[in-house]
């Protein structure tokens, strides 16, 4: 079996809410797989369901081959390890925190010491070891979690929103841990966030979210919106962008990095979408060089080496940034 | 406007009565023949509740055997239904908060009703069960310490466990999840809840204690008031009055007074640990 998870048809809804619509999705064993999604798109509620923490209303779940039934759920869910976005922590210290899970599950005085002590120090956290848990700050609560939830060695490690509220150097730290489970432990890692370069930097994995359904490519330049009237100009809120469909009730655009065009100067051409804005982040990659421009909204390009030292860009500099109307794809 | 009418005019007539209960004690003060234990009071009649004070902290100071005996059964009493009250309600309370079932609303009104039960609504079920004609006659419970106990538990067991439901509602919701997740099974369930909710359930613990030390009517009524037996303070408290040995009474009063605000200084303690 390459695959550890196989879902089908699975449908989620709360109170008349559609969270999850239809999906299918394959999860493949040991490796990193990623879902890019905004605010309130259904990543929390997908990995809940990918937990066994809270059952979908329909659809057929098959984990490691094995359908997912009321009576082997509890045995999959003990392979499985879950750190939600907000994690709780119980009262007393971190150590205490770390060793509860162990304790639940009947292991032994000595183990439970050495286990905790491998955890402490693989995710650099012995000085926390005798801190209370409601002195720590948000990025200390979250490896913490992350400790809770490894000392128990589970075969998948699900995370929700890993990265957010963490400062350079701990973002740092968990990418390295993640990748090192992943390589070393052989762990299948299942995480979310909305920031794409962060998804990118791990694996090749990634899905998108959106409003509860799945697309397996992964939108880089995806802003929501509306269409003004019945014109083909859609409304992200910040900037008009042209579209060649019209009228449609879509509320997501996506525009390829691939297919914006730099320029210094206004380009006269037959591009209907054409901005001034200025380059905020520039990455470099072996293949080609990643840039984030801001033009009200926040947009990504992606050029080759020659191209960039070709129009000498640099931090800060004013571009234009162009492409055709038949580049964005609405839905 | 007319509830608060209601309220001043209950208010009024509360005040009156208790006026008229201390004037009386100054007019039966005078006679010599009515409360012989009181003599010393006469020398300046408006001085008898705090002369009475004073005998009272006399009492308390001296260590009088007759009232400690009372304070003792009090405690006994109040201790042994609050720990019977709490192994019951506390993981019932837990069960009930976390599980789904039908006729959970029902079971939520019913226990609030419950707790507005008056203690000598049980006082008289609970006679009418333990008496000799009654349903469980043959135990001879009546009049003991044990039927006190066992009016007392319940009392206080929807106290507690009402108390216990609102604990765990307020605990975070995440707290269900990690259990869960951390694949803890009912039991340890019912443990973790306790550790995480204890000071919101030691809160609990505490006003059924303090409702149970103050109670009258089902110490009065099932446990009989028999001296160095089932003597309560607060029935001691109501006989002493009524045969007019007001000292005696008022060194009760004193105690359990004291040992009210024992209870709000330990309350306050948690309260502020909570924090």
């Amino acid at each position: 079996m390459k695959n550890l998870y196989h879902l089908k048809k699975i449908a989620f809804n709360y109170d008349n809410n559609i969270f999850i619509h239809d999906l299918d999705l394959e999860i493949a064993r040991s490796k990193i797989t990623c879902f890019i999604g905004p605010n309130g798109s259904g990543k929390t509620t997908l990995l809940n369901i990918l937990s066994f923490l809270n059952p979908p209303n329909s659809g057929v779940i098959f984990y490691d081959g094995n359908e997912l039934r009321k009576d082997n759920i509890k045995t999959f869910r003990n392979t499985i390890g879950y750190v939600q976005q907000n994690p709780y922590l119980f009262r007393g210290t971190v150590y205490e925190n770390i060793e509860i899970g162990l304790k639940l599950n009947h292991i032994n005085y000595e183990k439970r010491a050495q286990r905790i002590k491998k955890i402490l120090s693989l995710l650099r956290i012995e000085n926390l070891s005798g801190r209370l848990s409601n002195s720590l700050s948000g990025g200390e609560i979250k490896k913490v979690a992350i400790g809770q939830t490894l000392v128990l060695e589970p075969n998948v490690l699900i995370m929700d929103e890993p990265f957010s509220n963490l400062d350079r150097n701990s973002i740092i730290e968990l990418e390295e841990l993640i990748i090192l489970l992943n390589i070393k432990f052989n762990k299948t890692i299942i995480f979310t966030t909305h920031d794409q370069v962060q998804a990118q930097k791990l694996t090749n994995l990634i899905f998108s979210l959106i409003e509860g359904r799945l697309f397996s490519a992964h939108f880089i330049n995806l802003f929501r919106g509306k269409f003004i009237g019945s014109t083909n100009k859609f409304d992200t809120g910040k900037q008009l962008m042209t579209i060649c469909d019209s009228g449609k009730e879509a509320e997501y655009i996506a525009i390829d990095p691939r297919q914006i065009v730099l320029s210094l100067e206004k380009l006269d051409s037959s591009m209907q979408n054409s901005f001034f804005g200025r380059i905020i982040e520039i990455e470099e990659n072996d293949s080609n060089i990643k840039l984030n421009i801001d033009i009200g909204e926040n947009i990504q390009a992606i050029i080759s080496h020659e191209a960039f030292n070709e129009l000498k860009l640099s931090l800060s500099m004013n571009v234009w940034v162009s492409f055709k109307s038949t580049s964005v794809m609405i839905f | 406007m007319i509830c608060q009418n209601i309220n001043k005019m209950e208010i009024n007539r509360v005040l009156k009565t208790i006026i008229l209960y201390f004037l009386s004690f100054q007019v039966f003060a005078k006679e010599e023949i009515v409360f012989p234990v009181i003599k010393e009071a006469e020398s300046t009649s408006t001085g008898f509740f705090f002369d009475a004070i004073i005998s009272s902290f006399n009492l308390i100071f001296n260590l009088d055997a007759s009232l400690f005996n009372v304070v003792i059964t009090s405690l006994k009493v109040s201790f042994s239904s609050i720990i019977i009250a709490s192994l019951i309600a506390i993981p019932i309370g837990i069960i009930v908060t976390l599980n789904k079932f039908i006729g959970k609303r029902i079971l939520m009104i019913v226990l609030n009703t419950l707790m507005a039960l008056p203690t000598v609504v049980i006082g008289i079920i609970l006679y009418g069960i333990l008496n000799r004609r009654g349903l469980l006659g043959g135990i001879d419970l009546l009049y003991t310490q044990t039927a006190i106990i066992i009016g007392l538990c319940i009392l206080i067991l929807p106290i507690i466990l009402n108390l216990t439901i609102a604990a765990i509602h307020s605990t975070d919701s995440r707290l269900a999840d990690r259990c869960t997740l951390l694949g803890a099974t009912q039991i340890q369930r019912i443990f973790i809840y306790i550790s995480e909710a204890r000071f919101a359930l030691i809160t609990g613990v505490i006003t059924g204690f303090g409702r149970a030390i103050g109670e009258v009517g089902i110490a009065m009524m099932v446990g009989g008031n028999i001296e160095g037996h089932t003597r309560t303070m607060t029935t001691a408290i109501a006989l002493e009055t009524s045969k007019g040995s007001f000292e005696f009474a008022l060194s009760l009063g004193v105690i359990l007074l004291f040992i009210a605000l024992l209870i709000n200084i330990i309350l306050y303690y948690f309260q502020q640990k909570e924090i």
